[in-house]
């Protein structure tokens, strides 16, 4: 750039790498997602990201010490664990960008829409399932050790098939908090706008999905029992356990009832994917990065204006 | 680029066979904003073409429409021979763009940033090493590879930029105000780089608040504001649209001669014994002084109008009410209709 005697590139010839480079080239979407997590590593900055590792670590060993014997609570706690951290990088996803100035750079590239909604997602989902993960492995070994070594025989050591189920449970967790959030980041103009929008829905999903929900199914009960609910007016109680029971719900149409709650959760999740791969058109996002329309009046506003005009301009 | 007289001498005539951007008719609202009001673009390729306005005049919202990422309210926009947005993705493969923010990531590298780029133009991970090295190199910034962004002087950042646009050979290189920030050799280091892609057949799209760089550089010059087209051609046919105040006249003993005139001279400072500065109101009332000074008996070998600047032109066209509809016909080059007008 300094001296403008230096040869000049052929402008005109086609990008570098023949027919063997464009089939050996990495698809796309994992180039974004590995752009993302290599950017977040570095952002976050070493020490915290250690600093974050031993904490999960820490929680990991005491867990086992602490429930004795249900390995509910820890499984919840595996689960939430790669909840938190898939959602903190989602909703940075797009609108973090945007603040740092290097979203529009990114949608100039030739990337299509879907690889950079798809790669975000992805990086998004493996970093909260990866913490999940972390949580379970040293929950499990630590648990283990404490078997072993006769401290605490009763320690809560999932057995292979749980641990498989919360490690799945884990990342599809993490991808419904990825997609979701990445919803959420590519109309706000700021991630500290997701975080203090406060929307009462998002509160009412968490602590349902993650408080009212678990403490029904007992999963936050230590010994794993469901609570005994009082029935109003008949001096009664009842637990979901015993709403089955008295369902007469048999093994097998529980399993029905699980299939078809299973595939309603996965059309949801995916009509949720569908629903953020289509906000984060470009046209969207490229919306809010470029003239911000007149911010539409609320409905309050707008009737104080027209109490206003009623009144002949009064106040 | 744009000469003082006007011709494009470092155009490449075999580029310009046809027209790296069209637009017809481009609107773009915003609500109730129209931020592009119905222009009509015409940019051949192998040239550098200046856009130009002050703040608001919908010059970053044009480079959105011309890279796809937004869609035209109404009119048509053609980039190297696809049709935005829906060819977005095929343009955007082909153009490299500065932006007006850097654009790079504060946890990479500067070689994992540049590195992640190239891979976006489909290149592998080896190839895109090798492309990253042949650009900085060429940029000289080879040493400050494995910095990050935050560590790096502001030029040098823009400097990263713009090897970053380069990295996937484009056709088109649109620049929003590349010289920001960069001292005045590393300025002149980028704008000798973009006369040498230009020779190499690439377009260069070129939007800055330097009306000195842009007269130096650009082969067509369009001037905006509000969204629309204020004027445009050539920057020599542009300067030629400058409000003229005054007149240099030379001739031989000029100084005695209008001295000798008296009260019948019209207002003037010497230059020196040979030269005289002469005050006119407007380029219309130049002949009839001249004509005045010539039928005093007053010799006069050179006449050159003064204060015809691009900066001049462009002023009086910002502060300009409405578009010139007198606009000049565009410059014809190759036989191909240039430039821009408003409809």
């Amino acid at each position: 750039m300094s001296s403008a005697t230096r040869p000049a590139m052929p402008a005109t010839t086609a990008p570098e790498g023949s027919a063997a480079a464009a089939q050996a080239r990495e698809p796309e979407w994992r180039l974004v997602a590995r752009k993302e997590l290599g950017d977040l590593a570095g952002r976050v900055g070493r020490r915290a990201f250690i600093r974050t590792l031993v904490v999960v670590a820490i929680f990991g060993i005491l867990v086992p010490l602490r429930f004795e014997g249900a390995t509910n609570l820890p499984a919840f706690f595996a689960v939430f664990m790669a909840f938190l951290p898939a959602r903190l990088v989602a909703i940075d996803a797009l609108a973090g960008e945007r603040e740092r100035g290097t979203l529009e750079g990114l949608l100039a590239s030739p990337l299509s829409d879907s690889a950079i909604a798809t790669g975000k997602i992805v990086a998004s989902t493996v970093y909260g399932a990866s913490r999940g993960w972390l949580f379970l492995a040293v929950w499990s070994a630590s648990a283990g050790i404490l078997r072993l070594t006769g401290l605490i025989p009763g320690a809560p050591l999932p057995s292979p098939a749980v641990a498989l189920g919360i490690a799945l449970a884990g990342v599809v967790v993490a991808y419904a908090a990825a997609v979701f959030g990445i919803w959420q980041s590519a109309f706000a103009p700021s991630v500290r706008a997701i975080a203090e929008s406060g929307g009462l829905l998002r509160l009412l999903i968490i602590v349902g999905v993650f408080f009212v929900g678990p403490w029904l199914l007992g999963l936050l009960s230590p010994d794993g029992r469901a609570p005994e609910l009082p029935l109003p007016g008949s001096g009664r109680s009842v637990s979901l356990e015993a709403l089955l029971a008295a369902g007469d719900i048999a093994p097998g149409s529980l399993w029905a009832a699980a299939a078809v709650l299973g595939t309603a959760g996965a059309a949801g999740l995916g009509l949720l994917t569908a629903a953020t791969l289509r906000r984060c058109r470009r046209e969207a996002l490229a919306l809010v990065t470029a003239v911000e329309p007149a911010a539409p009046r609320s409905r309050l506003a707008r009737l104080r204006g027209f109490a206003r005009s009623r009144s002949g301009g009064r106040n | 680029m744009g000469s003082a007289d006007g011709t494009l001498g470092c155009m490449n005539p075999g580029a310009v066979t046809d027209l790296a951007i069209a637009g017809t008719g481009v609107t773009r609202d915003f609500g109730a904003l129209r931020a592009v009001d119905g222009i009509d673009l015409a940019v051949p390729r192998g040239v550098v073409f200046g856009f130009l306005g002050p703040n608001g005049a919908g010059k970053t919202t044009t480079i959105r429409l011309l890279l796809g990422l937004l869609a035209p309210t109404s009119g048509t926009v053609t980039v190297l021979g696809e049709r935005l947005p829906e060819g977005g993705q095929r343009v955007r493969g082909r153009t490299g763009v500065v932006l007006e923010h850097h654009g790079l990531y504060d946890g990479l590298s500067v070689r994992r940033s540049l590195e992640f780029a190239a891979g976006t133009y489909g290149l592998d991970r080896r190839a895109a090493g090798e492309r990253v090295e042949q650009v900085v190199d060429r940029l000289g910034l080879a040493d400050r590879l494995d910095e990050r962004p935050a560590a790096l002087s502001r030029g040098m950042r823009q400097r990263m930029a713009v090897a970053r646009a380069l990295l996937g050979r484009p056709d088109l290189l649109i620049l929003d105000e590349p010289t920001n920030g960069l001292d005045a050799e590393a300025a002149a280091g980028l704008r000798a780089e973009v006369v040498e892609l230009v020779a190499g057949g690439t377009t260069v799209f070129y939007t800055t608040h330097l009306l000195g760089e842009a007269e130096r550089l650009c082969d067509l010059v369009t001037v905006v504001k509000r969204g629309r087209v204020m004027g445009s051609g050539t920057p020599a046919q542009l300067r030629l649209r400058a409000p003229v105040s005054s007149v240099r006249v030379e001739g031989p003993d000029l100084r005695a001669h209008l001295d000798a005139l008296g009260e019948r001279a019209p207002r003037w400072s010497a230059v020196d014994a040979d030269a005289a500065r002469v005050q006119v109101n407007g380029i219309a009332e130049v002949p009839s002084v001249i004509a005045g000074l010539v039928a005093a008996g007053v010799a006069l070998h050179r006449v050159e109008p003064e204060g015809q600047t691009l900066e001049a032109a462009f002023l009086g066209l910002v502060t300009a009410d409405a578009p010139d509809t007198d606009d000049p016909e565009p410059s014809d080059i190759a036989g191909e209709r240039v430039g821009v007008s408003a409809p």
